[in-house]
């Protein structure tokens, strides 16, 4: 339960760094500047009993006064030896350009994009089904750099293809390689700016742009165009610290192609529905506004994501989603007595499908299946607040409180009806989530040998559906935890960490009358001891023991508050290990869990049903960081049980970066 | 200058009132009083764990499918649990409600009957399922026998320790007329 203690320590950290500023306001940070002559690997390998995944790349830049060459060679597997498949794809993307040629403010030269996947599949399924299949794919042409100033620019385009087979035998040879499909076509690419550089020096504005454009010449007729574009600018003004803005574009417009295994058919050269999505997002804020002891910031943003499909398609997909957000923030220096930090935001939803069409509310054959998905159409409104106080004092008491609360209500106003069925078909999902939560943290003496705290929490979750057909769910949910730790540490080399707790649950729900018996409560009782003693400084002995006693039930009767019991465990686990450090490199660790528990099932006061379960999991682990950046990684374990099957469990990662 | 000064001072104010003064806006509205039998498990999911150790205990979809859940179709395209929980939202919509009895039920059954379930669900490790098979059948209140999908169903499970119960991780579907939009697919 330590590691609990120190995920909730964790969020809470988080939470109370948390504000509503939108991610995107910020000042960018400049890229570092890369050696235009670098080699860069990078190794991953991670096995996992049947199961074997390879990401392996290399990538060479070389670059004189005159000339650039870029070579980028990377390879991924995926072999899963249970199902006898592998999944190969490599690239070997490049460039080469001529600097300052014909212009001293230009480059010419010419990229090279091939990337070839491979599948491999047994054989012997019916009807060639699962056949392994394989697709090339290529894009060759002139590439053309410019700068202006700081602002650079990239065009090309040139020629592309896809080759592909779908009927491929298990291991291939040359001969079946010959037997490809093509997909001639073309490409082009443009590219402005940069979104970490300013485009002029005394101004903060920065932008960056492109699009891209594959167009093939197959039956499935895939033609691509994807653009984007973002920009952001910033201001100090007066009386305010900064002034935030920035706007963000992408549309993709088109079908792409590729090679599909659907449902365990043969693979076939497919391709997507014809399609535009859209996406756009514009933020502006205030940051900081003024110089008085709060310090108040204001944002607002907004984001519209649509996605819709042509006619010919006949798919009921189009969709469109607006969120309007409006945030204010306050915080304090953090001289000041308390450390502080607040905020309200409120976001206004609306989905809106197949907004491209006038529906009304009358359904026949024609329009049936429209208006069943525009019942998905819906409005939300959310809005959220959080306070947060933290002290800490100079003989290491400190205390923290957090207290947020979030309304999030969804509501969906669409309907039909048939002819003469005058009842009124609608999705009944409509639904008011209230939810609060108070955490306090104190920490009552932080020493170097010793360290006590403590933390609690409530957690209020109140759900309300609007409808009838769904309010006889409606419930608040509650929840309470205690958990205090002691950390004793005499000197280095030993330490133990005591952890207690309690939680308790209990749900209430608003229409009592709905249920055949009470809503859920629960009660856990839970304390976890770790201990640690370093014999010498590469070899060291740890351990834990836990113990969980859980008890379930439900109210037994409506408005009487005896509580009928369910089921109780108890689950104690034990987990020892040594460990032992050669060269301050390898680290070998060896050990085991042992898990016992228990468990009742529970009928008024009887006793229905009893488990126990045991089962130890010994374990040998080796970590090394070898060469500076070359990590491994391995574990062996086995899992022992008395009743159950025994089984291995096994993996191995190598991680290298150069 | 001194405008300036005095916007800001007021911009300020608003900014602070706004955090402090937000109280009224986090009240729920009043729901309508339920009509009809309480609906909770139209479509039967309960009924994947009969003949397990297990069961699923639910009374929301949200207690039902993991908040990381993941809806597969045949060629792995993936569905959030919202994109389902809108799918299901819709069938009910259609087949149940409104006071009337249900016009919609959904048989699973264990399609692969030479393989059986874990023994017991280890509680730290995610399970997967035997295959599951399931008929969707229609028709007036009283008799339901027109099948109008049918299918096969993967699903994975997880323990959730905030919750208490089993959740549905993972469920790839697969229906057996060889589309790619099963009956519960988002986009169906």
């Amino acid at each position: 339960m330590r590691s609990l203690l120190w995920v909730i320590a964790g969020a809470w950290c988080t939470f109370a760094q948390m504000d509503f500023w939108p991610e995107v306001l910020k000042v960018p940070e400049q890229a570092a500047a890369l050696d235009s002559n670098r080699t860069e690997i990078g190794l991953k390998q991670n096995v996992r009993m049947k199961v074997y995944q390879t990401e392996n790349s290399l990538f060479i830049s070389k670059s004189d006064s005159l000339k650039k060459l870029e070579q980028r060679l990377g390879y991924q597997l995926n072999d899963d030896n249970s199902l006898d498949i592998q999944n190969h794809f490599i690239d070997l993307s490049g460039s080469f350009s001529r600097k300052r040629f014909p212009f001293p403010f230009s480059s010419l030269g010419l990229e090279w994009v091939p990337t070839a996947a491979f599948n491999q599949r047994p054989d012997g399924r019916d009807q060639g089904a699962g056949r392994s299949n394989g697709i090339g794919s290529l894009r060759l042409g002139p590439v053309i750099g410019l700068q202006y100033l700081n602002l650079p620019v990239r065009i090309s385009g040139g020629g592309a293809a896809d080759l592909w087979n779908s009927e491929l035998p298990y291991r291939p040879g040359y001969n079946d390689l010959k037997r490809t499909t093509g997909d001639p076509g073309f490409y082009g690419s443009l590219r402005m700016g940069n979104n970490t550089m300013r485009l002029i020096e005394q101004i903060p504005f920065y932008a960056e742009g492109g699009i891209f454009g594959r167009y093939m010449n197959s039956v499935n007729n895939a033609k691509i165009t994807n653009g984007e574009v973002n920009a952001l600018f910033f201001a100090d003004l007066p009386f305010l610290d900064t002034l935030f803005a920035y706007c963000a574009d992408t549309l993709s417009k088109g079908r792409t192609a590729f090679l599909s295994e659907q449902g365990g058919e043969a693979a076939r050269y497919n391709s997507t529905p014809d399609r535009t999505n859209n996406s756009f997002m514009a933020n502006v804020g205030l940051k900081n506004i003024g110089t008085f002891i709060l310090k108040p910031s204001l944002a607002y943003s907004l984001r519209v994501n649509s996605i819709s499909y042509v006619p010919a398609e006949n798919i009921l997909g189009d969709e469109r989603i607006a969120v309007h957000k409006l945030a204010a923030m306050v915080r304090n220096d953090r001289t000041d007595i308390v450390d502080y930090n607040g905020g309200i935001s409120f976001s206004f939803e609306k989905d809106d499908w197949l907004y491209n069409d006038d529906l009304g509310t009358r359904a026949d054959s024609a329009n049936k299946d429209s208006l069943v998905k525009n019942l998905q159409d819906f409005d939300g409104f959310n809005v959220a607040m959080i306070h947060a106080i933290g002290k800490k004092f100079s003989n290491s008491f400190a205390v923290d409180y957090t207290f947020d609360i979030t309304r999030y209500k969804r509501t969906y106003p669409n309907y039909y009806t048939i002819d003469t069925n005058a009842r009124r078909y609608a999705y009944f999902y409509d639904k008011d989530n209230l939810t609060l939560n108070h955490l306090f943290n104190v920490t009552f003496f932080s020493l170097p040998r010793v360290r006590l705290l403590t933390l609690f929490d409530y957690y209020k979750n109140r759900i309300v559906y609007l409808r009838k057909e769904k309010s006889g769910m409606n419930k608040t949910e509650r929840s309470m935890r205690l958990e205090p730790s002691l950390r004793i540490s005499p000197d280095s080399s030993i330490g133990f960490t005591g952890t207690i707790g309690a939680l308790g649950k209990w749900d209430e729900y608003h229409f009592p009358l709905e249920y055949e018996q009470g809503p859920q409560s629960m009660v856990r009782l839970y304390s976890k001891l770790e201990a640690y003693k370093s014999i010498t400084n590469s070899l060291k002995f740890e351990g834990y023991w836990s113990e969980v006693f859980s008890l379930y039930g439900y109210f037994k009767k409506l408005r009487e508050d005896t509580i009928e019991l369910e089921n109780a465990s108890l689950e104690s686990s034990v987990n020892v290990s040594s460990s032992y450090m050669f060269q301050q490199k390898i680290k070998l660790q060896i050990g085991s869990l042992f898990r016992y528990i228990y468990y009742e099932d529970y009928l008024g006061q009887d006793i229905t049903d009893v488990n126990r379960i045991y089962y130890m999991m010994p374990f040998i682990e080796v970590k090394a960081r070898l060469f500076g950046n070359l990590f491994i990684s391995t574990k062996i374990e086995r899992y022992i049980d008395p009743e159950a099957d025994d089984f291995w469990d096994a993996y191995a990662n190598l991680n290298m970066t150069l | 200058m001194k405008n300036l000064s005095h916007s800001v001072t007021i911009a300020q104010i608003l900014s602070v009132a706004l955090v402090f003064l937000s109280c009224g806006l986090f009240m729920t509205d009043k729901p309508e009083d339920p009509v009809g039998s309480k609906i909770v498990d139209p479509l039967s999911f309960k009924s994947i764990l009969k003949g397990t150790v297990e069961q699923f205990d639910f009374e929301d979809y949200n207690y039902l499918f993991h908040s990381d859940f993941g809806y597969y179709d045949p060629i792995n395209i993936q569905y959030s649990r919202d994109r389902l929980l809108s799918r299901i939202g819709i069938i009910e919509s259609e087949y149940i409600g409104d006071g009337e009895p249900d016009t919609i039920k959904v048989v699973w059954f264990k399609a692969d009957t030479t393989g059986s379930d874990p023994v017991w669900f280890d509680k730290q490790k995610e399970i997967t399922l035997q295959t599951r098979g399931y008929f969707v059948l229609t028709g007036d209140s009283l008799v339901l026998t027109d099948t109008i999908a049918s299918g096969e169903a993967t699903f994975k499970l997880r323990y959730d320790n905030t919750l208490n119960n089993w959740v549905i991780s993972y469920w790839r579907d697969i229906p057996k007329n060889g589309a790619i939009k099963s009956f519960f697919h988002p986009e169906y």
